[in-house]
């Protein structure tokens, strides 16, 4: 071997592997910059998938809160107390813990659907579109905010009407529920402003975009309205401010017709991919049931053999089940499959609601409220009220009746038991349970301090 | 200028010495003779090399050897052999029959230790305590999984076992909590390759309905990628336990780097190593269950006291004196028997031949492992091979290429927490009491138990939770001497390679099960495929120069690239009709998707100084930039700086030489960072789709943190190594202090701000410890050597401060069943139960329930041998610390507790509801036992002639006793896997087992 090849076959070897390090490391050097690999940024979604995206925020928790106010209310248990006591030690017992996974889920996704929506018409006011397209998404939006404020005003003790900046955690100003009505009542009215200079649709243009069928009936900006009417008459009569109610009912979609008792807006639910089902649904044959009726239902129900409103929301009587003290024979069975739709706002509401205002409102009409109780007891397979049966003596006892029956699990009862100050009537199970009034706020936004 | 040409004329001037040699010179110098141990046997394979010369060597099996030193001057040479001090040996002319007597090196003081990415130092002047573990001692009690073997070997690691389920899921802890939020797991180095440790989700918390997909504190117990090392191939663990000594590493450092060498061949006669394990696996601990007796006397057990309601079995309800006639018929079930009573067979058979000439080595395994667990139908195998080889293209340049594949499959089972229909096994049988029979029938059909949600034993038969992984992992490393002379040398070091998996998870739930039919869509199947690749290059210029006044001082300038790239998709397939493990035909399909993608570059500027071995100085600086961090431009710098003396080296210890042979003192100083979590800083949409109008998409619960930055780690650390009476007493010492700055939170933001968590580098947390080795050698003879060891460690931690980020509890299952409190000046670990109070968002320190964090980890380690036999144990103590344990909480809502239902009872009661499932962790395990004999060479060649070079024969034994009083099944549990803060939780898990085997090893 003499020098000269012997040099340059290892200065020649080692320079070849220095080079193919080099040559693994350029193509290696890529930019440390890139964005979200799992998810698109806010800038680049379109205006159809944000107000998707609002509408699915609005089923956000929606179990808890079906589980959590039919509990508050008396009307139905979830006992499975196996998987987790709490179900039974906050929601039954009343024991709620501020910064508990029973207690946020209502509170939460309200506001994460609300921040949506803000952000949606913040979105719109930058899209090349004329007033009526930028109206269209101003109405649906404050509808939207409108409708989640109430849910949550309707639930907590306190509440906050502005978003406060993430960056500002301490930042959030709690206020009284009433306020919390009083803002979702001026952005329910702000959107129907916006919507009735909307135009003829919602699709096209720019900010075009299409409802799910959770609003058949209801996705265009005139009668998308009429959506937002019939919330502003709930919140009228929550607010007890009952001539509103009337003209707002006046421009809801209100019809009285005994077979559009489920005429209305839903959230709706499916097995699609990305979507969500509703998991309150149970097979009422499984072995094991987690959601059960309060034994009350039963026991205080008039017609138990006719009212469909009672046989057709709860299954067969099985084996007692027990727990912890508590005993059920009856499961919930309001939802028939697990993509079954959980009503915002139905025909059979608004009849109760104008009945509301015709008894409490300041010129009472009792016969007229006698007329749209009749229409939904007709529906129900009841006897009719007559001016003996319902009068102006039982006129508000009669109407709570037909709530608590008409309007089961839709966490109606424990908010028309606290308008009245009639929580002390709802049925304590156990010695030391406790009826909430109010749920507390979480500790994250002030709970606990004030 | 001038130097370099000088440099290269260096070069030029040693190449033409070299290219020159062979033929030229004709006068040499000859030596021959073996190599003895301080036992007086011979040893084999101890290389030789001459010191200046080109000249060395392998000495034989019979530790024969012999060099020629082409030098009419001769030259030392030095006899080394892992596990023994180095031997110099001044050759100046021919002779034979020279006896060389190595002394074993029980503080392993001449074991070269890693202080930079290319360069180590003799343990003897290391400045650091670096942990060690070599092949031998990871082969005592052979592990499942390599992170199994690290308990007790070293002071300052902690082992967590998560699930005693085949296939691993190991969390390793070294000195304490180093963050908040991560996983806190070591950084894996495997001959120059990072490798993952990563544990994907499988998707069993989906099926018990623990969780869903996606979840930010997933309850699947999946199982660690380390497990995919085959620990037979491993010649060297080297653990840089902390910031001080990592800092090397950079961001990826605080909680220690693992740095693993795999085997590598040796000139010589090629070696083959055949070992062969068979054992079986058996449940460690029973806790047993209520024996019910027929009546209503609560003291006695009386069954109707126990249900007063009934019982709904096979959809009938069963009261009174049903239920009596039903204890009376069935009497006691043992149920945990039936679970977990399976003799789980093990066996291991690994073959590995090593060999070569002077030039080119090679290290071939092959290892196969099957084991069955203690639940029917569990197992894990395990299918490893290796390749290294290495070659010397010249003395200057020399190449080591090692590749590995692991082939495993694991059944897991289906354990831990679970919801709605509570699929898991113990979990169910939490709620199962003794007298009624869920076994399957004659006809097929399996009970129906309402109370359960399901069968476990249908669980057991019928579903399955299958683990596949195929993984390589390919390493090159490249050295070249770019030119060396007396006083100066520079060596180009490059590594590199990449870390490939697929794991493949596949979970069958049919449609028939009790279980399944009350869903609304029966039958479910989790697939998830996830492929995952590391790669990375370390590129280092070490510079090095000795001065004729012995003063070496080595410069190291290095780069570094690391990409990692991981893509998981889960798809679950609901409402199936028929018995399948596929996801097509299904009536609903939901899928998942993580990709997770994380690229990093950085440079490494280290000079160490060593003062003739006397004293030892190194100082560094680390940068890094990563697509983690928000600005992705800015190099984060971690500096260290580390000393040690030789005090014993020294003329003034003479006089102390006799009774202290070795005393060193060192201080180290330095800062590592801890990554955040790779998609911290994003905040794209999520979605939530509606069936019929397409993708929604809707702002995260989590706020991306545009302006993340790594955690960092500031650790002090001094300490002392000593040894006494000639090698009697050993003893490493060392305090650390930790300061952990811009410590990653997940701080709580208003909910009503749309947003519900964000990390934020807003904490900052002091862990100060003590750790610590003692090590005796007492006897030390031809026929009986006998040393035992002990490792101490013990962390205080503590939050100082919270950034303004509001105190919160995190962990566990709420207040209720115990949870952890992330606040300022407690400790990160702090438990909390129903007792303890907080106002205004402040602890009421009195009240909590205690510390999660051990008063301290002990582990005594004997080894005796006597001729032919070793004995070996070794038994791990925690003392403190605290678990929560909620099988027991569950059991006592089954009403199956086995002390009875007047004691589940009153821990159940509303008002003793106190921290009655939150017990104190202390225990002490016998972590490992062997007991060997060393077949004697002579009876092996009567035997077999030269054919057999050694056989040993032995039994072993892992995880044999748990002595505690703790209730559970194992206070070493994680319901939640590899998390930092709020793991120590227990809920039904897989049940610990342990393993006892017979092995039989020989060389060919």
């Amino acid at each position: 071997m003499n020098f000269q090849s012997f040099k340059h076959r290892f200065v020649g070897l080692g320079s070849a592997a220095i080079l193919g390090f080099a040559a693994i490391i350029l193509p290696s050097c890529q930019s440390l910059d890139f964005p979200d690999p799992n998810a698109p940024t806010f800038e680049s979604a379109s205006v159809q998938s944000l107000v998707t995206g609002v509408e699915g925020g609005m089923r956000g928790g929606i179990a808890n809160y079906v589980y959590g106010t039919s509990a508050a209310g008396r009307e139905a248990y979830n006992l499975d107390g196996l998987s987790d006591p709490r179900w039974i030690v906050e929601y039954i017992a009343g024991r709620l813990d501020p910064n508990g996974p029973f207690v946020t889920p209502l509170w939460t996704p309200r506001y994460r659907a609300i921040v949506a929506a803000q952000k949606l018409i913040d979105r719109a006011k930058t899209l090349p579109a004329n007033s009526a397209e930028r109206n269209r998404i101003e109405g649906f939006a404050n509808t939207v905010i409108g409708h989640q404020l109430m849910a949550v005003s309707s639930v907590f003790q306190r509440v906050t009407i502005q978003i406060p900046a993430p960056d500002n955690p301490r930042e959030v100003t709690l206020v009284a529920p009433t306020e919390g009505y009083a803002e979702a009542a001026r952005r329910l009215d702000a959107g129907f402003t916006a919507l009735q200079n909307a135009g003829a649709t919602f699709t096209g243009g720019a900010t075009g975009f299409a409802l799910s069928r959770g609003y058949t009936g209801f996705n265009t900006p005139a009668t998308f309205a009429r959506f937002n009417r019939a919330l502003r008459a709930r919140l009228a009569v929550w607010q007890g401010d009952y001539a509103a109610a009337q003209t707002a009912l006046q421009q809801s979609f209100i019809v009285a017709d005994s077979a559009q008792m489920r005429l209305g807006c839903y959230l709706v639910f499916g097995t699609g991919p990305g979507d969500v089902t509703n998991t309150v649904f149970e097979p009422p044959t499984a072995p094991t049931i987690r959601f059960w009726i309060h034994p009350t239902f039963e026991r205080d129900c008039e017609n138990p053999t006719q009212d469909t409103r009672f046989l057709n929301n709860v299954a067969a009587t099985r084996p007692t089940f027990s727990i912890d003290g508590l005993t059920a024979t009856r499961p919930f069975a309001v939802f028939k499959s697990n993509v079954d739709p959980i009503p915002l706002i139905r025909n059979e509401e608004l009849l109760l609601l104008r009945a509301e205002a015709n008894i409490r409102g300041a010129s009472p009409n009792i016969d007229a409220a006698r007329n749209d109780l009749n229409i939904i007891r007709r529906a129900a397979g009841v006897p009719q009220y007559t001016t003996t049966t319902f009068t102006a003596a039982n006129a508000l006892d009669r109407l709570l009746y037909e709530r608590r029956y008409s309007l089961f699990g839709e966490g109606q009862r424990w908010i028309d038991m606290r308008r009245f100050n009639r929580l002390g009537q709802l049925p304590i199970d156990r010695m030391g349970d406790v009826i909430p009034q109010f749920y507390p706020v979480p500790l994250t936004d002030g709970g606990g301090t004030n | 200028m001038t130097q370099w040409r000088l440099s290269v004329a260096v070069i030029a001037l040693l190449l033409c010495f070299v290219g020159a040699t062979a033929p030229a010179f004709a006068q040499e110098v000859i030596v021959s003779g073996t190599v003895l141990d301080d036992r007086g046997k011979t040893v084999a394979g101890v290389a030789i090399k001459a010191k200046g010369v080109q000249a060395g060597g392998f000495s034989d099996s019979k530790g024969a050897w012999r060099v020629r030193i082409p030098n009419p001057n001769g030259a030392t040479l030095v006899f080394s052999y892992i596990g023994f001090k180095p031997f110099e040996l001044k050759a100046t002319e021919s002779k034979s029959d020279i006896v060389v007597r190595l002394q074993e090196d029980v503080l392993k003081t001449s074991e070269i230790v890693v202080t930079g990415i290319a360069t180590g130092v003799k343990r003897a002047s290391l400045p650091n305590a670096v942990g060690t573990i070599s092949a031998k001692e990871l082969i005592p009690a052979p592990a499942q999984t390599v992170d199994q073997a690290f308990a007790g070997k070293f002071a300052g690691v902690t082992i967590r076992q998560n699930t005693g389920a085949p296939g691993g899921g190991m969390s390793v802890n070294l000195r304490g909590l180093t963050t908040l939020v991560g996983s806190g797991q070591p950084l894996y180095i495997i001959d120059g390759v990072v490798m993952s440790n990563d544990a994907l989700q499988g998707g069993l918390d989906v099926i018990t309905n623990a969780t869903g997909f996606g979840s930010a504190r997933p309850q699947g117990q999946p199982s660690n990628r380390i497990a995919d090392l085959n620990p037979n191939d491993i010649e060297d663990i080297q653990v840089l336990k902390g910031g001080s000594a990592a800092a090397i590493y950079g961001s990826k450092a605080t909680a220690g780097v693992i740095i693993i060498t795999t085997k590598k061949g040796s000139a010589g006669k090629t070696r083959v190593d055949v070992s062969q394990q068979i054992g079986f696996n058996s449940l460690l601990r029973k806790l047993g269950s209520t024996r019910f007796s027929p009546g209503t006397d609560s003291a006695n057990n009386g069954v109707q006291a126990a249900f007063p309601n009934g019982l709904t079995y096979d959809r009938r309800t069963f009261r009174g004196a049903q239920l009596d006639s039903m204890v009376n018929a069935n009497g006691f079930i043992d149920y945990e028997d039936i679970f977990y009573g399976q003799r789980g067979l093990i066996n291991e058979t690994s073959v590995s031949a090593s060999g070569g000439a002077d030039r080119t080595q090679f290290f071939l395994s092959v290892t196969a492992r099957n084991e069955q667990g203690i639940m029917p139908n569990t197992g894990f195998n395990r299918y490893n091979t290796r390749f290294n080889i290495g070659h010397e293209f010249s003395e200057s340049l020399k190449l080591d290429l090692s590749l590995g594949y692991t082939n495993s499959n694991s059944q897991r089972g289906f354990t831990g927490n679970s919801n709605v229909t509570n699929t898991s096994v113990p979990y169910a049988a939490a709620f199962l009491p003794s007298f009624l029979d869920v076994r399957r029938r004659a006809d097929g059909t399996y009970p129906v138990y309402a109370q359960a949600g399901s069968n476990p034993v249908e669980i057991i038969d019928v579903l399955r939770n299958n683990e596949l992984v195929n993984r390589f992992i390919g390493s090159a490393k490249l050295e070249w001497t770019l030119f060396r002379t007396d006083e100066q040398s520079l060596r180009f070091v490059g590594s590199g390679g990449a870390d490939f998996f697929a794991q493949q998870n596949n979970l069958t739930s049919p449609f028939n099960t009790q279980h399944e039919s009350v869903r609304a869509l029966p039958g479910r199947v989790v697939d998830t495929r996830a492929n995952s690749l590391f790669s990375n290059m370390f590129l280092n210029l070490v510079h090095n120069y000795t001065t004729e006044s012995k003063i070496s001082f080595t410069t190291t300038l290095g780069a570094q690239f690391e990409n990692r790239e991981v893509n998981s998709l889960s798809l679950l397939a609901e409402g199936l009709v028929s018995i399948q493990d596929y996801v097509t035909n299904a009536a609903r399909l939901e899928q998942s998707q993580v990709i997770t993608r994380q690229y990093d570059r950085g440079f490494l500027l280290q000079e160490e100084v060593d003062i003739d071995g006397k004293i030892f100085v190194n100082a560094s600086i680390r940068g890094d930039q990563s697509s983690n961090f928000g600005n992705t431009s800015e190099f984060y710098l971690f500096p260290k700086a580390a000393a040690s003396a030789r005090l014993s080296q020294f003329s003034f210890w003479e006089g102390l030489k006799s009774t202290i042979d070795e005393f060193k003192i060192r201080a180290a100083w330095g800062q590592s960072g801890n990554q955040p979590f790779p998609l911290a800083k994003f905040g794209g949409l999520v979605q939530g789709n509606i069936t019929g109008t397409g993708v929604g998409l809707i702002t995260p619960t989590r706020r991306g943190n545009p302006t993340i930055r790594p955690e960092r780690t500031t650790e002090t650390e001094f300490g002392i190594d000593a040894s006494f009476l000639n090698g009697i007493i050993g003893l490493e010492a060392s305090a650390f202090f930790r300061d952990i700055t811009d410590l990653v939170v997940e701080s709580e933001l208003p909910r009503a701000s749309g947003f519900s968590t964000q990390f934020a580098n807003a904490g900052r947390m002091t862990a100060n410890g003590l750790e610590g080795s003692l090590i005796f050698n007492p006897v030390k003879s031809e026929s009986v050597d006998w040393k035992f060891r002990f490792n101490y460690l013990q962390v205080r931690q503590q939050i100082v401060s919270l950034g303004g980020v509001a105190a919160y509890n995190t962990g566990g299952f709420g207040q209720a069943l115990g949870t952890f409190r992330i606040e300022e000046g407690v400790s990160p670990t702090t438990v909390l139960g129903v007792q303890s109070r907080i106002a205004n968002n402040v602890l009421d320190r009195t009240t909590i329930a205690g510390d999660a964090q051990p008063n301290f980890n002990l582990a005594f380690s004997n080894d005796l041998r006597v001729g032919d036999f070793t004995f070996y144990f070794l038994i791990d103590h925690q003392n403190g610390g605290l678990a929560i344990n909620l099988t027991r909480f569950l059991t006592d809502n089954g009403r199956i507790t086995p002390d009875g239902i007047r004691a589940q009872r009153a821990r159940l009661t509303a008002n003793a509801r106190q921290t009655q499932w939150i017990e104190d962790a202390t225990h002490t395990r016998l972590r490992e036992a062997s007991i060997m004999y060393n077949i004697s060479r002579e009876a092996l060649s009567s035997l077999f002639g030269d054919g057999v070079s050694y056989a040993r024969i032995g039994l072993t034994g892992r995880n044999l006793f748990l002595l505690t009083n703790y209730s559970g099944y194992d206070p070493e549990v994680s319901n939640f896997g590899n998390v930092a803060v709020g793991g120590n939780v227990e809920v039904t898990p897989f049940p610990s087992s342990r393993a006892v085997f017979f092995t039989i090893q020989f060389g060919l």
